[in-house]
């Protein structure tokens, strides 16, 4: 039976006194569009950053594509596709530059990584830009660069945290298009959004979590199932059905 | 695909390469006029150096110096040593070094990244390299010297990259700890000042006889210094590469350490306790001044109190000043003018390490607030005011904290002294402000506060500073040359007040100048603080 792309045990990771994450189990299928998904302050970050090797567990297991973390770190990350936050970005190179950089840490040789890149400025629609720093992008145009920085190597499992995040109309449909075609061909997504729609619509399998537990996790045939949304269910799960209360100096 | 050799030549090649592009992308965002001077004190620092190799060179290849060698080269290495490990401490700065946040998501194997930044250790002892350089070039021109004497000096070079490699990650680390790190600061001080101040104290003779009993060639400065001088031995050998071993190792195993601790979120956390350890302390400039100064000045003290590189200045500025100095002054005879002055010392060496975070760079120390600055409603003025009054507050405490120590374990102070002590580093405090306005206005550039030790070695601050004190100097000096024409307390006293009273009216232009610089070049300036991100930083 092949492993799953993601297998989590009892993950924790303390800080100070406070646990980000705090015993979170998860299982993400290979070939699957997986939706990552909680309130600010969740755990959601703390687990990609994890998952990424950006942080140490401070307890728990973690495999991924069948190979534990992080003792074969190296064979693992060769095979993953990243979008992080913005901070890892080379804000002093431009577009062009930074794509032919990942792709060489990536393995890929250097011509290889230049023609790779100059393809995905081209689908991104960056092609006009390729003077201008990546520090004078706006945030929707570094969400394209870290999309196709992830896309270089041909990942197996994408490890991705608010890809859509100022995003706009097109290059998220485009950014859509391309994540699912990698799930058509067998590749793993796994993805943090707070836009549920974009969830709703590519996801297949879902994990809430709060306070650092998932505390739901399923298909996405399971959860429709009922008469409710997933923001229904979101809003259900984690505790955030209670009235607004309205403030009166600002009425 | 490569192989696997292949393939991780390319990763160091992509690194080293995205460096220099991200350099390299930079130089059109720099004036012609910061491009001039960078190369002018570029040229006269590292010419300064040029000029010492050329000395070394010239004793090394003279045959009649052999006899002297090994004692010259012994010392000239120890020199180096304390150069290389002991002054990025005393500075708190450590060179460039690997951006790991941003390569550890990258398949690049540890070692290789170990190798990268044991390679950029070089980069806080660049003007050792060039003397030994130069001392290795004369001792292969020395007939009387065996061609493999200059590997003395690379093996010395090698242990002290790797040493370097394993002290940066050790102090990093634990400096980024917020409930070890002042504990580790006064560690690595005592560490620093120990032979000092146990001649000083001249107590413990144990210890004493301790220090001076270990044998000579035990130390790798002697080992490296005998080799170079052609009179090796395989004792020598055998020492230098223990103590290569050593370092190699303790460089590796705090690499590793650093590699599984590197976390994007630990500021955040730390400002959350310290926003409870100063919240009473840092409020009083809400009820001296009136909004918005009143406010902008409490919003800088909140955040330069929870800021690592502040702290670790804050420190070592009255701590390192005392154990250096005082030590120092009191070996020398009691009429000296070092001991005279040993309390003005102590305070100015305080303001010298707070000039890199609170004078040269006021915007850059906080710079995710510096677009907030042109949006709110206050005008920039009133920002550089409020920066200005936290910089005056800080310097104040620091010095404060100088004076208090020596009279607690009742170090001779006379009021006299304190006066003078406090009036030199006012006036020192004051002149920096209106350079330090300055130069902030006209080049901002970012800083990590989140990084307790500065990063940056670079020649252009090095002058900066180094120009910024020699002009603040200046008033001082002029303040003592009263005193020797006059001799008098009153011609001093006066001069200072004098002094004083200028350099008040070149702060106040200062900071006109500055608001105005900053509002006419908003848009370079917010360039400037905003980008950061390449694979090494420096």
């Amino acid at each position: 039976m092949e492993s799953p792309a993601i297998a989590v045990h009892q993950l924790r990771k303390v800080y100070g006194e406070n646990a980000a994450v705090d015993g979170l189990d998860l299982v993400v299928p290979r070939g699957s569009f997986f939706g990552f998904l909680g309130p600010n302050g969740a755990g959601k970050t703390t687990t990609i950053r994890m998952l990424m090797g950006l942080a140490e567990p401070t307890s728990g297991a973690i495999e991924l594509l069948g190979l534990p973390m992080p003792e074969r770190a190296v064979e693992i990350k060769s095979h993953i596709g990243l979008v992080p936050d913005e901070s890892l970005l080379f804000d002093n190179l431009t577009a062009a530059e930074f794509l032919e950089f990942t792709g060489r840490m990536y393995r890929l040789d250097r011509r290889l990584a230049r023609e790779r890149g100059a393809e995905l400025l081209e689908l991104f629609e960056l092609t006009g830009s390729e003077r201008k720093l990546i520090g004078d992008f706006s945030k929707g145009m570094r969400k394209r660069v870290a999309m196709a920085a992830a896309l270089i190597h041909r990942p197996d499992l994408f490890l991705m945290d608010e890809p859509f995040e100022g995003v706009d109309v097109v290059g998220a449909r485009l950014m859509k298009d391309l994540l699912s075609e990698q799930v058509r061909r067998g590749a793993t997504v796994f993805l943090t959004s707070h836009v549920l729609e974009v969830v709703e619509r590519l996801c297949d399998h879902v994990a809430i979590v709060n306070r650092g537990r998932v505390v739901l996790e399923g298909s996405m045939a399971e959860l429709r199932s009922g008469s409710e949304s997933l923001e229904d269910t979101f809003v259900r799960v984690v505790g955030a059905e209670r009235a607004t209360e309205r403030l009166e100096w600002l009425a | 695909m490569k192989s696997a050799a292949g393939a991780t030549r390319n990763q160091v090649g992509a690194i080293v390469q995205a460096y220099w592009r991200c350099t390299w992308n930079r130089l059109p965002r720099i004036t012609k006029g910061n491009v001039a001077v960078a190369i002018l004190l570029g040229v006269l620092w590292y010419g300064l150096f040029v000029t010492i190799a050329f000395g070394a060179a010239a004793l090394a290849s003279a045959p009649g110096s052999v006899p002297v060698l090994p004692y010259v080269f012994a010392a000239g290495l120890m020199i180096a040593f304390i150069y290389w490990q002991v002054v990025p401490l005393l500075i708190a700065s450590t060179g460039s070094s690997l951006e790991l946040p941003k390569l550890i998501v990258y398949p690049v194997p540890p070692r290789s990244l170990f190798g990268i930044e044991v390679l950029l250790r070089t980069s806080s002892g660049v003007e050792i390299l060039i003397v030994i350089a130069g001392a290795s070039i004369g001792c292969l021109l020395n007939p009387k010297l065996p061609r493999w004497s200059p590997a003395g000096f690379l093996l010395f070079v090698i242990f002290n990259i790797l040493l370097a490699a394993g002290m940066r990650d050790l102090l990093t680390r634990l400096l980024a700890r917020r409930r070890i790190r002042e504990m580790a600061i006064f560690f690595f001080v005592l560490m620093a000042a120990l032979p000092q101040m146990s001649v000083f104290l001249a107590r413990n003779r144990h210890l004493k006889a301790a220090i001076t009993q270990i044998p000579v060639w035990f130390f790798p400065w002697t080992a490296a210094a005998r080799i170079a001088s052609g009179i090796g031995g395989v004792v020598a050998w055998i020492v230098i590469c223990a103590w290569i071993v050593a370092a190699y190792l303790f460089g590796r195993w705090q690499f590793d350490r650093s590699l599984r601790e590197v976390e994007l979120s630990r500021p955040q956390l730390e400002a959350a306790g310290a926003r409870r350890t100063f919240a009473w302390l840092l409020s009083w400039p809400s009820s001296m001044f009136r909004d918005p100064l009143g406010a902008l000045a409490e919003k800088e003290l909140r955040v330069l109190a929870r800021a690592p590189r502040f702290r670790l200045a804050f420190i070592m500025g009255f701590s390192f000043g005392l154990m250096v100095f005082i030590p120092i002054a009191f070996q020398d005879p009691s009429g000296s003018w070092l001991r005279q002055n040993f309390l003005a010392i102590a305070m100015v060496y305080a303001v010298l390490l707070l000039a890199d975070v609170l004078y040269w760079n006021i915007f850059g120390v906080d710079r995710a607030a510096a677009q907030s600055y042109f949006v709110y409603p206050p005008p920039v003025r009133s920002v550089i005011f409020a920066k200005n009054v936290a910089t005056a507050f800080f310097t104040a405490i620091d010095a404060s904290i100088v004076l208090i120590i020596c009279l607690l374990i009742r170090i001779p102070v006379r009021p006299v002294q304190a006066a003078e002590a406090v009036c030199i580093c006012v006036l020192i405090a004051v002149w920096l402000l209106a350079i330090g306005n300055l130069v902030s206005a006209y080049s901002p550039r970012a800083a990590d506060l989140s990084q307790a030790f500065r990063r940056t070695s670079g020649v252009k601050v090095q002058w900066v500073g180094f120009l910024g004190f020699l002009v603040a100097g200046v008033p001082v000096s002029l303040a003592y040359l009263a005193r020797f024409a006059l001799d008098t307390e009153l011609a001093f006293f006066a001069t200072m007040a004098f002094m004083l009273a200028i350099g008040g009216y070149v702060w106040w232009l200062s900071v006109e100048t500055a608001a105005r610089v900053l509002s006419e070049r908003r848009e370079a300036s917010l360039a400037a603080l905003s980008r950061v991100g390449t694979p090494i930083s420096s």
